[in-house]
């Protein structure tokens, strides 16, 4: 309602209850990964494993979407909508351009500006395209997460050119639930590696149940009583590694 | 629908108590807000940062944007402006509109009012407070227009607003990320914008660009949007014992407006125009009406129901200061506008994290087309792939509802890829042959082994089906039987699908 020359009222509360924080809200199964209580603004991230590197994905922005985040995703048409609303995404705040074309580096641009969370998939970008995006990133204060889904047809997913500040990883991933011909995939018990730069280079690790049989994620700290499904590969599970 | 609309310029700077004369600029975030007239002159403007001002206006007085104390200030113009005509609403503190059709006709025309007006407000204003600018005052058809006549102190005619706005330069539709664009090529008046075709404009630049495009062609932005409820929409709390502070009436008004807000939203609607009552024991009331173009979320009731009440108890209102305490707050939705792809949060109407979202993803929608930015929706459905839709960005929803029953769906979990074309498969039994699902539903043997699109083949260490799917088993053509598996390997875990005896992989458990 104000011409251009007049004055033009900032309403209060700009942003809403997340701008202006440092750290992004994060899922307290994942908080123990992480170097603070949350994921730090202005970063590049990636997630990437065999088995659950999209539900991992997905855990990882409930948090922030919840308390009113924007999320995109660029470049994964295959992402389930459904499995993301379960494990916690919000499915009307959340972007999807699932085929960028030729235009990928301008429509990630846009949306960094926009939106507090990109999430990309790897392979469209140059190192130069990259550092800039990094940069830009570090300047708005959002955040840029590399996602390489499982690469399903045998193909490894092209890497991401430049180094990341924090490395998820999905370990080992075991379902529960299945038999030979009975049953159903119910639940999945993953382990995840966060490595990174500076602050994140300390290696962590955590176990989670990725998904829970109600769809979403859950801690397993193993003194939960197992219901008596065999997990698949009746393998011995090796301990973890110290640190 | 005649509005007239009353406008006081730099209304920041005249609350915090400072003359026009007087360098000042008023700052929120760091960043200007309002800057006196004096401050203007020397090229202090809103939307500067701090320093920046202070470099161009050396001894620039800088005041924190105090929003409570504007409303409180405002209070008075208010009440002396409800003399005139009680259906008065504010915008923001400064700002206020009310309809003119029945105050015109009882002043003796639109000229009169509009004289009535500013006598009211400027002795409103004066007293032994600062000097304060001459307030404008403004008609047309429409809060838009009038807002934008009420700087030129003009009456705009019936019907004569697109005349009337096109020599206004693009920006005063509100939109600068637009205005650029718009710039870019060369369309730097709203006329100029409102020469366009209409259809163009939506497919160019969205939603919001057409809603701006629509005024600027002079239709009532009102009318565009909001409109009365059918039912009386409200939500009350009764204090007992009565309340005497504003932060104990703003924390049971929390609970009011998020019980209002939700109310609206279970209907799709959010709050245009909210009227705020509030009641003592003694029998006082103060009525006040707020708009909120955007939607009024809960957090932005319970702010201006801080401002009203603060304004009341402070005295700086015509209306006696309350004798009592509080006993009764009640918000009533006068105007609700369809919430569409509007999110209204409880933090202040559509956030400003939701506004910036929609206009970056409006641009990306003109840049790509409207196919190609989507956001989720959850649906109905059988299988993975129609349990959740993509839905094209500024489009409503699609009406499957999830909730009914929707027998023969894949049971949980939801895999987390569903590939958008199928992938070829192979599975075969522990001999090397084909794997098949008889029309009775049982599996010819036992899967062993699995290849994914010509790949190579892994071991299956767990498999649970068939579960059988039967589409339209009384129409020959259209008949489909198909059987889900789900098969896992090392890797992990996969929804596959065999029909006439070819198996495909529709997702993986990711």
């Amino acid at each position: 309602m104000e011409d251009a020359t007049v004055e033009q009222l900032v309403p209060a509360g700009t942003g809403g209850p997340l701008a202006g924080t440092r750290l992004l809200p994060v899922a307290p199964v994942l908080a123990p990964l992480l170097p603070d209580t949350g994921l730090r603004r202005g970063t590049v991230l990636s997630v990437s494993g065999a088995g659950g590197a999209t539900s991992l994905l997905c855990i990882l922005l409930a948090q922030a979407m919840a308390e009113g985040s924007w999320v995109a995703v660029v470049g994964l048409p295959a992402l389930g909508l459904e499995a993301a609303a379960r494990l916690g995404l919000r499915l009307d705040h959340l972007a999807l351009v699932p085929d960028p074309d030729t235009h990928w580096a301008e429509v990630v641009g846009i949306l960094v500006d926009a939106l507090d969370v990109v999430a990309v998939a790897p392979g469209r970008c140059r190192p130069a395209d990259a550092r800039r995006l990094a940069a830009r990133v570090r300047e708005r204060g959002s955040l840029l997460v590399v996602a390489s889904p499982a690469a399903v047809t045998g193909r490894s997913a092209p890497r991401w050119p430049e180094p990341v500040d924090l490395q998820l990883e999905v370990g080992t991933a075991r379902w529960h639930g299945l038999d030979a011909g009975d049953g159903t995939l119910q639940r999945r018990s993953v382990t995840v590696q966060s490595s990174g730069r500076r602050a994140a280079a300390r290696q962590r690790r955590v176990r989670l149940w990725l998904p829970a049989p109600d769809g979403r994620s859950a801690p397993d700290d193993q003194s939960v009583p197992d219901d008596g499904s065999a997990p698949l590969v009746p393998a011995a599970i090796r301990p973890l590694k110290a640190g | 629908m005649r509005t007239l609309v009353l406008w006081c310029p730099d209304w920041p700077v005249t609350a915090a108590g400072f003359d026009p004369a007087d360098p000042v600029a008023v700052v929120h975030a760091n960043r200007v807000v309002s800057a006196s007239a004096v401050a203007r002159d020397a090229g202090v403007r809103a939307g500067l940062r701090k320093r920046e001002a202070q470099a161009r206006c050396p001894g620039l007085v800088v005041v924190g944007e105090d929003l409570p104390a504007q409303a409180r200030a405002f209070e008075p113009v208010v009440a002396a402006v409800t003399g005139l005509s009680p259906r008065v609403e504010m915008t923001r503190p400064g700002l206020l509109a009310l309809d003119a059709r029945g105050p015109a006709r009882y002043f003796g025309g639109e000229e009169a009012l509009c004289r009535q007006v500013e006598a009211v407000t400027v002795s409103a204003l004066a007293g032994d407070g600062p000097r304060a600018p001459l307030p404008g005052v403004g008609i047309a058809d429409g809060r838009f227009a009038a807002g934008l006549a009420a700087r030129r102190g003009e009456v705009v005619p019936p019907g004569a607003n697109r005349t009337f706005l096109s020599d206004f330069p693009v920006a005063a539709l509100g939109d600068h990320e637009l205005a650029d664009l718009l710039a870019r090529l060369g369309i730097t008046t709203a006329g100029a914008f409102a020469d366009l075709p209409a259809d163009s404009v939506m497919a160019r630049f969205g939603r919001q660009a057409a809603r701006l495009h629509a005024v600027a062609r002079g239709h009532d932005e009102e009318l565009l949007e909001a409109g009365t409820p059918d039912e009386e929409l409200a939500a009350q709390v009764s204090f007992d014992p009565p309340v005497e502070r504003v932060d104990q009436a703003a924390f049971a008004g929390r609970a009011v407006a998020a019980e209002l807000v939700d109310q609206l939203g279970q209907r799709g609607l959010v709050c245009a125009r909210l009227r705020i009552d509030i009641e003592t024991e003694h029998a006082e009331s103060l009525v006040r009406r707020w708009r909120g173009d955007e939607g009024l979320g809960a957090e932005a009731m319970v702010e201006r129901l801080r401002w009203q009440f603060g304004g009341w108890l402070s005295g700086t209102s015509a209306e006696a200061t309350p004798t009592g305490g509080v006993t009764l707050v009640r918000l009533v939705a006068e105007e609700v506008a369809g919430a569409g792809s509007r999110q209204v949060g409880f933090w202040g109407g559509a956030s400003e994290a939701d506004r910036r979202a929609g206009r970056g993803l409006d641009r990306l929608r003109g840049l790509l087309g409207p196919d190609a930015v989507f956001t989720g929706a959850l649906a109905g459905g059988r299988g993975p792939v129609d349990r959740a839709v993509r839905v094209p960005w500024g489009e409503p929803a699609p009406r499957r509802p999830p909730e009914l029953p929707w027998p023969g769906h894949h049971p949980l979990p939801a895999p987390a890829l569903v590939h958008p074309a199928p992938l070829a498969a192979e599975v075969v039994d522990a001999d090397g042959t084909p794997v098949t699902v008889s029309a009775r539903g049982r599996t010819s043997a036992e899967p062993s082994r699995l290849s994914i699109a010509g790949g190579p083949w892994s071991a299956i260490v767990g498999w649970a089906g068939p579960w059988t799917l039967d589409e339209r088993w009384w129409d020959r053509r259209a008949r489909r039987r198909r059987a889900r598996f789900q098969l896992a390997d090392r890797d992990g875990a996969h929804l596959c699908v065999v029909e006439d005896a070819r198996w495909w992989v529709e997702a993986t458990y990711d």
